[in-house]
């Protein structure tokens, strides 16, 4: 693991916690459960996406965006996932870690800085179902 | 979007008609009466939504393609090509899968566009009726912007901005070149499609004299801009892998190219004449030109939108995607052009059969290669605001960034690319 800062990242529209929290990057989708002690917050945050409302329809829609980098039958060693059959939890889990820079990527924190809780739990329940 | 793998949606239809023979007789004796979708151009935008509108509204709407081409090289890797990263096939694509899952693809040139009627004139004589037209025609060259280049001088000088022969005349010519020769390249003013290409190109080419060696070559850039997206990753870049190679001039310096003569190989600018064995312009652009003989663009040569959907400021009844439009801060690349393209099917889906209109996101990233395994990337997250697509949150890749985090960016894009060609043609 290893620290990064996100300072190149601007995020108007402000995450759960805000782009000013540490950045400690986790590659793996499932994650193993996090040494220090800023896991809880984001164990907490993605509670709280669990617990959202979904919106199927929405996430489907929203979905369109995963679509330009997420391919439906990518290789297994591809730098970027497969998302499409994956379970609910596993995809809010990952989004959230992506939302709150638990997990390091540019472009995926970038993109989860713009969603609502509403936005990753319909977006999770549309792929888990299809 | 390939959420569905074309045998994915094959196996479904098989299944509905199994399970629905009776009714889908009916559909069949209805399918005229479908409200009718017409796309000009089937590159990133036009593609990307007619496989969105065939996803979601496929058994709705009557979806016609209208290509002048019957395949398409993608511009966008076509950097990787010259710097031999990939062959031409690798790039080239076609629409067989969309027509094979009920795109009506028409293989010819769109001529012109009757709003009243709304029907589009072919080349051909014929005419094709629309409900809703979806414009995405890309970028036409405005050749006489660089003085003394024209569409013919392209043959020895070439642009390629558009894929295609052009990209293969480039790299024949690049890859002759011995060592000493000089590239001139004069990349484009703002606004242009994809912003930080010549630079990525720029790096494709040192990467191809570097390999076989020619440390004599020199690549000088005559820039009509002060600044350029990701200048100092790409400087940066050029220093560290190509030393020496690669001096980028800006306008305060050179003050304006005055003349290109392809024929000497030389860009003439106020400060001095510079000589070329290869010269590569790329001249100013503007919308296809089917979008501004149509009258969907303004003065500017590019056509307004409504931050929410896509629509034509000019025309309720047509879209315009991509390249040709106004889109905010969105740059002008293939990822806009598909993001766009999902916001539109929505749009038009929602006209037509009167489903659910979502609130426009939109989003963006652009992947560059430097060196083998040494990527950088900018991208950002757009939404209306104002009547414009503004910029929510965005990112650049940093400077001091571990060769690991590089060879990542470029793995990235390699993903990237699949998915979004994928994403385009269905396949
Ligand atoms: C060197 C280079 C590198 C690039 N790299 C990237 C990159 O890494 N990432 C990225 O996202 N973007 C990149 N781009 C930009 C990207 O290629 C364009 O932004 C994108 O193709 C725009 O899509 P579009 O639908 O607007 O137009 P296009 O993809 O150009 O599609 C337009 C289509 O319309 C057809 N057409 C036009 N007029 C008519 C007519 N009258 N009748 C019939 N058919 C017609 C054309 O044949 C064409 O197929 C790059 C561009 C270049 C030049």
């Amino acid at each position: 693991m290893e620290e990064t800062s996100g300072t190149l990242c601007r995020f108007v529209a402000m995450s759960a916690f805000g782009a000013a929290v540490m950045l400690t990057v986790h590659q793996s989708l499932t994650s193993p459960a996090f040494a220090e002690g800023g896991y809880e917050k984001v164990e907490k945050a993605i509670q709280q996406v669990i617990a959202a409302p979904v919106d199927k329809e929405y996430g489907e829609y929203l979905a369109g965006e995963c679509a330009t980098c997420h391919s439906s039958h990518a290789d297994p060693d591809a730098e970027i996932p497969q998302l499409v059959g994956r379970s609910s939890e596993d995809l809010i889990r990952a989004m959230v870690e992506y939302r709150t820079g638990y997990r390091d990527n540019q472009v995926m924190q970038t993109t989860m800085a713009t969603k609502s809780d509403e936005e990753i739990a319909s977006l999770a329940a549309w792929f888990a179902s299809n | 979007m390939t959420l569905f793998s074309k045998r994915q949606f094959m196996v479904m239809s098989a299944t509905a008609l199994g399970t629905l023979a009776v009714p889908s007789l009916s559909f069949g004796q209805n399918r005229s009466a479908k409200p009718k979708v017409v796309i000009i151009g089937g590159g990133a935008g036009g593609a990307s939504a007619a496989h969105e509108l065939l996803r979601a509204a496929g058994d709705t709407l009557n979806i016609t393609l209208i290509d002048r081409e019957s395949q398409y090289t993608t511009c966008f890797y076509s950097n990787l090509y010259l710097g031999g990263f990939r062959d031409f096939d690798s790039i080239t694509h076609n629409w067989d899968a969309l027509s094979e899952m009920g795109v009506n693809k028409v293989t010819g040139s769109a001529t012109g566009i009757d709003r009243e009627a709304k029907t589009v004139s072919m080349e051909d004589g014929s005419s094709i009726a629309y409900d809703r037209l979806i414009v995405s025609p890309g970028i036409d060259l405005i050749y006489d912007s660089v003085p003394g280049y024209s569409e013919e001088a392209a043959e020895t000088a070439p642009h390629a901005w558009k894929a295609g022969p052009q990209t293969q005349l480039l790299k024949e010519k690049l890859d002759a070149l011995q060592d000493g020769d000089q590239i001139v390249m004069v990349p484009p003013p703002n606004p242009y499609r994809c912003p930080p290409g010549p630079y990525e190109r720029v790096s494709m080419m040192a990467h191809v004299l570097k390999e076989k060696g020619f440390t004599n070559s020199r690549i000088i850039i005559l820039d009509p801009k002060p600044s350029f997206s990701k200048q100092v990753l790409f400087t940066d870049g050029w220093q560290a892998e190509y030393p020496g190679m690669v001096e980028w001039i800006g306008p305060e310096i050179h003050g304006g190219v005055a003349m290109v003569d392809v024929e000497a190989g030389t860009v003439e600018t106020d400060f001095d004449t510079f000589q070329g064995a290869l010269l590569n312009i790329v001249p100013a652009q503007k919308a296809g030109a089917i979008a501004t003989e149509a009258g969907l663009a303004d003065d500017s040569g590019f056509c307004p939108i409504d931050a929410e959907s896509m629509r034509s400021t000019m025309d309720e009844n047509i879209f315009v995607l991509g390249d040709a439009t106004i889109a905010g801060d969105m740059p002008k690349s293939a990822f806009s052009a598909n993001s766009q393209a999902k916001v539109c099917a929505n749009a038009v889906r929602a006209d037509l059969t009167d489903t659910r209109k979502f609130p426009a996101k939109y989003s963006n990233t652009c992947w560059s290669l430097i060196q083998t395994d040494n990527g950088v990337k900018v991208g950002a997250q757009y939404s209306p605001v104002d009547g414009k697509i503004t910029s929510t949150a965005d990112f650049v890749s940093q400077q001091d960034e571990t060769a690991e985090i590089r060879k990542a960016t470029y793995e990235e894009s390699i993903a990237w690319y699949d998915a979004i060609t994928q994403d385009m043609f269905a396949t």
